[in-house]
């Protein structure tokens, strides 16, 4: 009978402290929140590296995936207000421990981007294409990034154009090819840059809508309101 | 090299009733569908995350099984007296020390087998699977033969605390020897001597790790592997010699 009773109290106490513990971090979050509390550090590349012991590409993984949490929720705040923090760092973090992870030069650069830092966007993309000579989808990420956010129309015109003369050797690559060359030739045309950037925006921002990617879906967003256009108009069709 | 197989079969049904084993088996496999979870928070790269959470959980609980019963077996026996036992029989002290490793393998195999086929399963059900994977499984379980013969050699002569630090130690160093390497190109003639000396005779288990290449298809020759595979067996032969020269110059 004491056993019994012993046993009871014992559940409901470790019940107890568990539900408390399980409040008291709930109300650290909550303090953390409201001081502002930045929770991306990133950690100098070169200690990381060394002691990876050979889990590099997890620890990249994982770096990718807080890099993700931290900014996707910069992309959904307001533009005035939103402060990106060690984009460059965490990108470089990334790719140094895992050189072949394609989404951290493509997306990471479309986030670079964003913050306006149109250069150091191209400079991630540039970098991928030169690990990867053979893979189209570099210099066709570079073609927009040079566009969209350097302005400079030749070298997007040379990055789409390249792009189109790698996709034509594969034949998985055949839409790639379509997309570049139809993108090279319509910069060649020199017609007004706002008009042909809202195109590809708009292009972009419906794609992402169609396949679900709500983050480029508000990269998009943000730039089609620099440009004056109203997304509402865009789904109202 | 019956006695040896006696000594593995019975080294095997003791070490597979272990309790750390059935517990690390459960996390490896509880972590293998979370990263299942933690794929589905990347954009587009949720293939890739699970493959390299995959491959990193199947290496991590394969060295910490290795190391912490590798390290604790030879001392069970030494400590429990049943060693005397075992040696007032005409066994040689070579076949109870080979009959210890090969019957720790069994169950290391038997463990990565498992998890693998876990990993493998859960990898066709995403449609992620790609063969090359299992060519860094097939490394890992050598690296894994190699940890058990450090482990082993190390608690000839030490206590399990020193040989579980020690074999660590090596572990670490043996994944982090292009820093020596590197050393080695800016040095000193001396400390270069000693430097690229130190690097040719630790054990390179980057020699033994694909698994970050692994995940992009295979970047390397089926010739690099078989290498690869064959530098692992000589270092762990050479290990199970020491190994056996220690143990049989030891005093009780």
């Amino acid at each position: 009978m004491f056993l019994r009773g012993a046993v009871l109290a014992g559940s409901f106490g470790s019940l107890l402290t568990l539900a408390a513990a399980a409040g008291l971090s709930g109300r650290l979050d909550r303090m953390h929140g409201a001081e502002g509390v930045a929770r991306y550090p990133v950690p100098r590349r070169e200690v990381i590296q060394a002691i990876a012991t050979g889990f590099d590409n997890l620890l990249a993984d994982s770096f990718w995936l807080q890099f993700l949490q931290y900014n996707g929720e910069k992309l959904t705040e307001d533009l005035a207000t939103r402060r990106y923090e060690h984009l460059w760092e965490g990108l470089t973090l990334i790719i140094g421990l895992d050189p072949h992870f394609r989404d951290a030069y493509l997306f990471g650069s479309w986030v670079l981007g964003d913050a306006g830092d149109g250069k150091r966007a191209a400079e991630l993309v540039a970098s991928g294409a030169r690990r990867h000579p053979t893979d189209p989808r570099y210099p066709f990420q570079l073609g927009f990034i040079e566009f969209l956010y350097r302005k400079d129309l030749p070298a997007a015109i040379q990055a789409f154009q390249h792009c189109a003369s790698l996709a034509a050797r594969r034949r998985e690559d055949h839409n790639l090819w379509l997309s570049a060359t139809r993108m090279a030739a319509g910069l060649s045309l020199r017609r007004n840059q706002r008009q042909t950037a809202i195109a590809i925006w708009r292009s972009l921002y419906q794609k992402s809508r169609e396949l679900g990617d709500d983050r480029m879906a508000q990269i998009a967003e943000r730039a089609l309101e620099r440009l004056g256009v109203n997304v509402m108009d865009i789904v109202k069709g | 090299m019956r006695k040896i197989w006696d000594l593995a079969e019975n080294t095997f049904r003791e070490t597979i009733r272990d309790r750390v084993l059935n517990v690390s088996l459960l996390f490896a496999l509880a972590m293998l569908g979370a990263s299942v979870l933690l794929g589905t928070l990347s954009i587009g790269q949720d293939q890739k995350i699970v493959r390299d959470l995959g491959l990193a959980a199947i290496e991590f609980f394969g060295v910490a099984i290795a190391i912490f019963i590798g390290t604790s077996l030879l001392y069970r026996e030494l400590d429990q007296r049943t060693v005397f036992i075992v040696l007032a029989k005409p066994v040689a002290r070579h076949s109870f020390l080979l009959g210890k490793f090969c019957g720790l393998v069994a169950t290391l195999t038997v463990l990565l087998a498992l998890m693998t086929l876990a990993y493998v399963v859960l990898l066709l059900a995403l449609r992620a699977f790609e063969l090359p994977l299992l060519w860094a499984v097939a490394l890992l379980w050598v690296e894994l033969l190699l940890l058990v013969g450090l482990s082993l050699m190390f608690s000839t002569f030490a206590s399990p605390v020193l040989a579980l630090v020690y074999t660590f130690s090596l572990y670490l160093t043996g994944n982090n020897l292009d820093g020596l390497k590197a050393l080695a190109r800016n040095a000193r003639p001396l400390v270069k001597v000693l430097a690229e000396g130190a690097y040719y005779l630790l054990p390179n288990l980057g020699h033994l790790n694909i698994k970050n290449q692994v995940v992009y298809g295979a970047p390397f020759s089926l010739g690099q592997w078989g290498l690869a595979l064959a530098y692992g067996g000589c270092y762990t032969a050479f290990v199970l010699l020491l190994a056996v020269g220690i143990f049989a110059r030891r005093e009780f």
